[in-house]
């Protein structure tokens, strides 16, 4: 039995969704509202070239709307919260509130970094692509790229350094 | 990759906790989804409308070609004689009679028009008032052309007109 084209791209959604939305958390700088909003703009467009796009990589071609989007995005944003040099309060190992300690300081971190850095991080380290595929999606020359990632590597490494410990 | 880049790696994607699809997600994804296929259609519909009304707006602007028609009307003058010229209303001052000048010569190319009136007058007064100019290759469709309709007024007035332009008229 086949399935109709809006029957797929609600399956392709349902299944999805959550790491879309991750992917969106990370490239917002864990702005929720906004990486919902930025998940669905891209989904709408998605589903207008579906025709084209569903039967071969469908999930890349969203990557890439949603990517490009949050690096184009200049627009400041109400945090709620302002990040801070330091924790107001650490989580102790094997607490249950560390990994949403560590999860809120990554994106803390991210949030500071300009929107092509972030992209560039992201795409880099979180969807593990090489520097050409990186440039690819954010439509730029790799050096560009490449630039942008290793700035925002070297911004994280001056904002993480107290959670993620140098070795030797 | 250093150690620092793992560790960012790593912690990147530890973070990733499951979000279901909820259905408020799907209804708001759908209405997204509708709210675009109605802008979409609208942006076609007022395409449309533009391209209708420009086209109609560029055919109603279109100049009117009607005084090209003549090919001969251009600048005859100073391939006359000084003398023709000084005679004056002849080459280009009077239409009729550039138009009906040019007919023999053109009998065979130009419109049906200058060639009716001119073979029914052949055909009733085939020596009175015919000047020399009146070559034979426009009797030759004469014959077929003769019992059709009586001569018109614009003709007479070439007859009184039996001043032949010059040759360089005749032929455009």
């Amino acid at each position: 039995m086949k399935r109709t084209p809006g029957g797929e791209f609600d399956d392709f959604v349902a299944a999805r969704w959550s790491g879309l939305l991750h992917l969106a958390r990370l490239l917002t700088g864990g702005d929720r509202h906004r990486a919902e909003d930025l998940v669905q703009d891209s989904l709408v467009k998605l589903w207008s070239v579906w025709a084209k796009v569903g039967e071969e990589a469908p999930e890349a071609y969203v990557r890439r709307v949603m990517a490009r989007a949050a690096a184009k995005s200049a627009r400041r944003r109400w945090w709620g919260e302002r990040p801070v040099e330091q924790l107001p309060e650490q989580a102790m190992p094997g607490d249950v509130s560390a990994r949403v300690a560590e999860r809120s300081r990554l994106e803390s971190a991210l949030a500071q970094l300009p929107p092509k850095q972030r992209a560039a991080v992201v795409l880099r380290y979180y969807q593990d692509l090489p520097d050409r595929q990186v440039a690819d999606v954010l439509g730029c020359p790799v050096g560009t790229a490449r630039s942008h990632a290793s700035r925002g590597v070297a911004r994280l490494r001056q904002l993480l350094s107290d959670v993620i410990e140098p070795v030797g | 990759m250093d150690h620092f880049e793992e560790q960012l790696a790593h912690m990147m994607r530890s973070s990733h906790e499951y979000t279901p699809f909820e259905p408020e997600h799907r209804e708001r994804l759908h209405e997204a989804v509708r709210l675009r296929r109605r802008l979409r259609a609208a942006r076609n519909a007022a395409g449309s409308v533009l391209a209708v009304g420009a086209v109609t707006l560029a055919l109603m602007l279109r100049p009117d070609g009607s005084e090209h028609v003549e090919p001969s009307s251009p600048a005859p003058t100073p391939t006359t004689s000084p003398s023709a010229s000084v005679s004056g209303p002849l080459p280009t001052s009077e239409p009729p009679t550039s138009t009906d000048t040019s007919v023999p010569a053109t009998v065979d190319t130009s419109t049906d028009m200058s060639t009716e009136p001119s073979s029914t007058v052949t055909s009733n007064e085939p020596t009175s008032t015919r000047t020399t100019t009146e070559p034979a290759s426009v009797d030759q469709p004469t014959d077929t052309a003769t019992p059709t309709t009586p001569p018109p007024p614009s003709y007479t007035q070439v007859e009184s007109e039996p001043e032949t332009p010059p040759e360089s008229l005749l032929t455009p």
